[in-house]
């Protein structure tokens, strides 16, 4: 794992730290402090739950990535605010060692590193949304990447926040892109639905924009797999039921084992110039696997399992059946929703016989699963009825060659074959 | 001791078990001939979590092999009508 923790200011006091608006993927921009479970004083660990968001994913539990005291509450609920947004602050009971931040997406960072801690000691609670201050300009953190990415110079402006800080409706006047701004405002008007799509729809656009994107399937026989499950659930109560989907993570899972370079996150590299030499792909030893869930309101989320090459056929089922049952409910945790080292999207279930999905960044590689469809095969000179389905793949071509992901889908497929070794 | 459940019960506590796993859904729109899966837009997730949310309402464990007679409303009703007839839950 090679991971690289942000210089911070060491100092002999206890560290303190800023707990943000998580961005729980690619296309969330926004969410709602609706609770804190926590107050000023309280000892938490890491993974705790100490917050309950409404975003465009639904109701999420957001827990806290170190341990140590919640020295301040800086934003009261119910508010709205950007992903990015100093929440509340924390010291530390040891020296940072951001091993999540390590693997969260590199979206919203352009402020983090760049703050020494001493700057954001607390001084004026009533502006805490918008005191991230790193040059002389006042102004929250998404007018801030707004303004980098469309290169505004914020210096001169006069903002509608707080001791005229620049808000992001400030600057939407000043895009020369049209397209952008309408998304942009439709995105805080529509519904919560409508965001959802709104979001996607931001998301996959930059995906399929930046991402040299690169497909290929094979066709993968199933039917011992699927002897298996049958012989595994024909007797066995619903609690101990196996669905095929969790015997293709796990043969995922062992197959990114062997091919890590289809694990991990494409960073950009947002500190430096547009150049991209600072860009490099992380590879990660975990293996989270997102799936992608469909919300039946309408629009999807992407939890993810963790650490599925160490957990067992039954583990596996029993998370997959969890994941599933706290997207309906509204308790995924925030953690779930920004780790995911690689992503599956299982089109099967609806009938369609083959997905090439767009790539969730900063991940490398999405699979798709088809629908199982019986086929006539020629095994021996004879025809023999068999059962496949086609194991798509969607590849980074910054990071990955068609040489090994074709040597990678032909390992998962033969995994596959023998389902009691999974 | 003698079941107390009634044909009724069993098709709210069917209802309530298919609501765990899709909350929308309400006995009109089922067509209680039909296959439930398609009917209520289950996938095999969702139809495992309807199957144990039975369970825990019912004590009646439902495997595999006995897909086949419950795959409708109605098949789903009969099942567990004989079911706890035979095996009333304590």
């Amino acid at each position: 794992m090679t991971s690289t923790p942000s210089d911070k200011v060491k100092s002999s006091v206890a560290e303190l730290e800023d707990i943000t608006m998580p961005s729980l993927g690619a296309d969330m921009t926004e969410g709602t402090l609706t609770q804190w479970l926590v107050k000023e004083g309280d000892k938490v660990n890491s993974g705790d739950i100490i917050a309950v968001l409404e975003t465009q994913k639904g109701a999420i539990d957001m827990e806290v990535y170190s341990s140590g005291t919640i020295t301040e509450i800086l934003v009261e609920p119910v508010i709205e605010v950007p992903v990015g947004t100093i929440l509340a602050r924390i010291a530390l009971a040891e020296p940072s060692n951001k091993i999540v931040k390590s693997v969260v997406p590199a979206v919203d960072k352009v402020n983090e590193t760049s703050v020494p801690v001493v700057e954001t000691s607390p001084v004026n609670k009533q502006v805490n949304v918008l005191d991230v201050k790193i040059s002389d300009v006042k102004a929250s953190p998404i007018a801030r990447r707004l303004a980098k990415e469309q290169q505004i110079n914020l210096t001169g402006i006069i903002g509608n926040g707080p001791q005229g800080a620049i808000l992001l409706n400030d600057l939407t006047p000043l895009l020369t892109d049209k397209k952008q701004l309408n998304s942009k405002k439709l995105k805080f008007a529509g519904t919560t639905e409508q965001n959802m799509r709104n979001a996607i729809a931001v998301a996959m656009t930059k995906s399929k924009q930046e991402i040299p994107h690169f497909y290929l399937s094979v066709e993968v026989d199933i039917t011992s797999a699927q002897q298996w499950l049958q012989q595994q659930n024909q007797t066995s109560p619903p609690e101990d039921h196996v669905i095929l989907l969790a015997l293709l993570l796990k043969a995922l899972a062992n197959s990114l084992v062997k091919y890590p370079k289809l694990n991990g996150f494409y960073q950009k590299d947002i500190s430096q110039s547009d150049l991209p030499q600072g860009d490099h792909f992380e590879q990660v030893s975990a293996i989270h696997i997102g799936n992608v869930i469909s919300l039946r309101q309408g629009g999807l989320v992407v939890p993810a399992i963790h650490d599925v090459d160490k957990l067992s056929i039954t583990e596996l089922m029993q998370g997959l059946r969890d994941i599933t049952e706290r997207s309906r409910s509204g308790h995924l945790r925030s953690s779930e929703l920004m780790d995911a080292t690689v992503t599956v999207t299982n089109m099967g279930e609806r009938g369609a016989d083959s997905v090439f999905g767009i790539i969730y960044p900063p991940q490398v590689a999405i699979l798709g699963f088809g629908k199982v469809r019986d086929i006539v095969k020629v095994v021996n000179d004879d025809m023999v009825i068999a059962q496949v389905l086609t194991l798509s793949l969607s590849a980074d071509h910054r990071v990955i060659d068609g040489m090994l992901a074709a040597k990678f889908l032909n390992y998962l497929a033969k995994k596959l074959q023998k389902p009691e070794c999974l | 001791m003698s079941s107390t459940y009634t044909q009724q019960n069993i098709q709210q506590i069917i209802i309530e078990a298919i609501q765990e796993a899709a909350p929308e859904i309400e006995q009109e729109d089922i067509n209680m001939d039909e296959d439930i899966r398609e009917e209520c837009d289950l996938d095999s997730m969702d139809f495992i979590n309807y199957l144990i949310a039975l369970k825990k309402s019912t004590g009646v464990s439902i495997a595999e092999g006995d897909y086949s007679q419950v795959n409708t409303f109605n098949k789903m009703l009969n099942y567990l009508s004989a079911q706890l007839s035979k095996n009333p839950q304590a």
